[in-house]
């Protein structure tokens, strides 16, 4: 059963939280756009689409890590290097994202262990920790979710400051963080107490989701990853490889995919620049390519194998946790519809 | 700083490419601080002389256009094929995905190529990637992406996953999927990635009930029309 404070928010009062919210935040969540739902910032609370059946394509990685970012400007002025950090920008923004699921904000936790390593990534950790982050529960499941399998849903266990739940007419708000306390009781007329049995309906609820889900058997995170270590030389990822594309689509749309490339776009007189991050994929023959123009992964099968022994080996080395969250985008988009719950139920086998 | 010689030569083409190039207006007068533009037909520029940059675009379609690249080649430093008819012979396009028997002849078949600018039309942008690098003195290099990758930038809906063809999956990136942003199927005027495997493309598109058109079967057993200028 949850520990954590929980309250009511009655449905037709969202959309007066969340205005409140705008007076001191920029807001993002799902929102419909040309016929599609994506996450964005939104101008009118109006926009807020809480339920939706076609999620959105990229997850809210995109607003942590954007797809093209520059880090700083430079230029020569009287012989002098002038640099214009955007870091200052990051700082300065406060954001509330609304509408995250539970393997999202899963994600996020992940990104921010990535990003904490060595020195730290300022741009990213600046971001996770000015944003306000409202979960909210799946009320249906993709057939492609198995996030009961790695841990990271339906219900988050941490990483969120206000998580949720549908139930009826009201929504069960689960309190995260001070954040969330501190949001709670400055708007005391919207978050009510919650009924003694609100804490049985998220835990049924919970039960529902999982029944649904198409998930293989859970086993323990140590397991998975003895059994992915051992599996390194079978001969069934020469099988994938063969019906792999190397598109890269399943590292853009992965909410834990963070690899980037950095380059510096110099201006025609030499003058002035900038620094500019981009997403990159490990499915690229370019992503390992150096500067003698060698490649360290021409096999495809080594690529395929990157990819996934970064979630369940590599990831738990680095970070002390796999980096699946189970969301299944990866073969949502997969045009070979490599699905990775067949690749672990192999590994398991194996 | 010594200023780059550059010659754009035509020969058989829609000149499409060299008005890609145009289209950059304000940002293609930067670059012509930084360059000699000795010879552009549609400029009325004329240049017989040695140049450190030749860019050629359009396809050999006769022998006089074949001894002229080969001229060309003689007198340049450097030699860049233009968007698609001057690096596959227009393929894609003009010779019918492969099928058409008219003499459309990609410029590699006759001369060393350095470097290539792909698409038809090539994108301006990556012009002026190349173009800088040139003027920087450095080597201009191409990512392996794929345009199914920028597509997913976009959060397009896949078109394949609706019953449509769309080469996305096969076909270099660089154009930001500017064909399926506005709901038409790539159908690979940048040429084939890095490491495309053909045989599995022709899987998905069955496993999707899309039938598969012959010139993909030809390109199970096809030359290296993808190979990488960069590996």
């Amino acid at each position: 059963m949850i520990k954590k404070a929980l309250r009511r928010i009655y449905k037709d009062k969202l959309r007066l939280l969340m205005g409140r919210l705008s007076e001191e935040y920029n807001i993002f969540s799902p929102k419909l756009v040309e016929g599609r739902i994506i996450f964005d910032r939104i101008d009118d609370v109006s926009e807020i689409i809480n339920e939706y059946h076609t999620r959105p394509v990229l997850p809210v990685k995109k607003l942590f890590l954007p797809q093209r970012e520059t880090l700083f400007e430079y230029e020569i002025v009287d012989n002098d290097v002038i640099i214009s950090d955007k870091l200052d920008l990051v700082a300065r923004e406060k954001r509330c994202i609304f509408g995250v699921r539970a393997c999202d904000i899963a994600s996020l936790q992940i990104l921010r262990r990535f990003f904490s390593r060595g020195p730290g990534d300022p741009y990213v950790i600046g971001r996770l920790s000015n944003s306000m982050i409202i979960g909210i529960m799946c009320n249906s499941v993709f057939p492609s979710c198995f996030c009961h399998f790695t841990d990271s849903g339906p219900l988050p266990k941490d990483g969120f400051d206000l998580f949720l739940v549908d139930v009826d007419d009201y929504f069960i708000a689960i309190i995260g963080s001070e954040r969330g306390n501190q949001i709670a009781s400055k708007n005391e007329d919207i978050f009510l107490d919650a009924n003694k049995d609100d804490a049985l309906a998220i835990d049924n609820k919970v039960k529902e989701i999982v029944s649904l889900m198409k998930s293989p058997p859970v086993v323990d995170q140590m397991v998975l990853y003895d059994a992915f270590v051992r599996s390194f030389n079978l001969d069934f990822w020469e099988d994938y490889a063969k019906k792999c594309l190397s598109c890269g689509k399943c590292n853009f749309n992965c909410p834990t995919c963070y690899c980037f490339d950095i380059f510096d776009e110099v201006d025609l007189d030499l003058r002035k620049g900038r620094r500019v991050r981009v997403w990159d994929s490990c499915h690229f023959l370019s992503f390992t390519r150096v500067a003698s123009g060698e490649i360290f992964r021409r096999n495809r099968s080594s690529r395929l194998k990157q990819r996934v022994y970064h979630k369940f080996v590599y990831s738990v080395n680095d970070i002390g946790l796999i980096s699946c969250v189970g969301c299944g985008r990866c073969f949502e988009v997969c045009p070979a519809s490599i699905d990775l719950r067949d690749i672990i139920t192999k590994v398991l086998c194996g | 700083m010594h200023k780059l010689k550059v010659g754009i030569y035509s020969l058989s083409s829609c000149e499409g490419c060299i008005v890609q190039i145009l289209n950059l207006e304000e940002r293609l007068l930067e670059v012509l601080n930084h360059v000699d533009l000795v010879e552009c037909r549609v400029l009325g520029l004329k240049h017989d002389d040695e140049v450190d940059v030749a860019f050629v675009e359009g396809f050999v379609s006769s022998d006089e256009e074949a001894t002229k690249i080969k001229e060309i080649r003689g007198r340049s430093r450097i030699l860049i094929a233009l968007g698609d008819c001057a690096y596959s012979g227009m393929r894609f396009v003009a010779k019918d995905f492969g099928t058409s028997t008219i003499r459309a002849d990609p410029i590699n078949m006759y001369v060393n190529v350095d470097y290539h600018l792909r698409g038809c039309p090539i994108d301006s942008e990556e012009f002026l990637s190349l173009i800088s690098d040139l003027i920087h003195g450095k080597k201009f290099k191409e990512s392996s992406k794929t345009v199914c990758s920028e597509c997913i930038l976009l959060e397009n809906k896949c078109l394949l996953d609706k019953g449509f063809l769309c080469l996305g999956p096969i076909t270099r990136g660089g154009c930001n999927a500017i064909c399926i942003a506005n709901n038409k199927g790539c159908f690979g005027c940048r040429g084939l990635g890095d490491d495309v495997n053909i045989s599995a493309f022709i899987e998905s598109l069955k496993s999707k009930g899309i039938s598969i058109p012959s010139y993909l079967l030809g390109l199970l057993k096809g030359p290296g029309y993808g190979s990488s200028q960069n590996s």
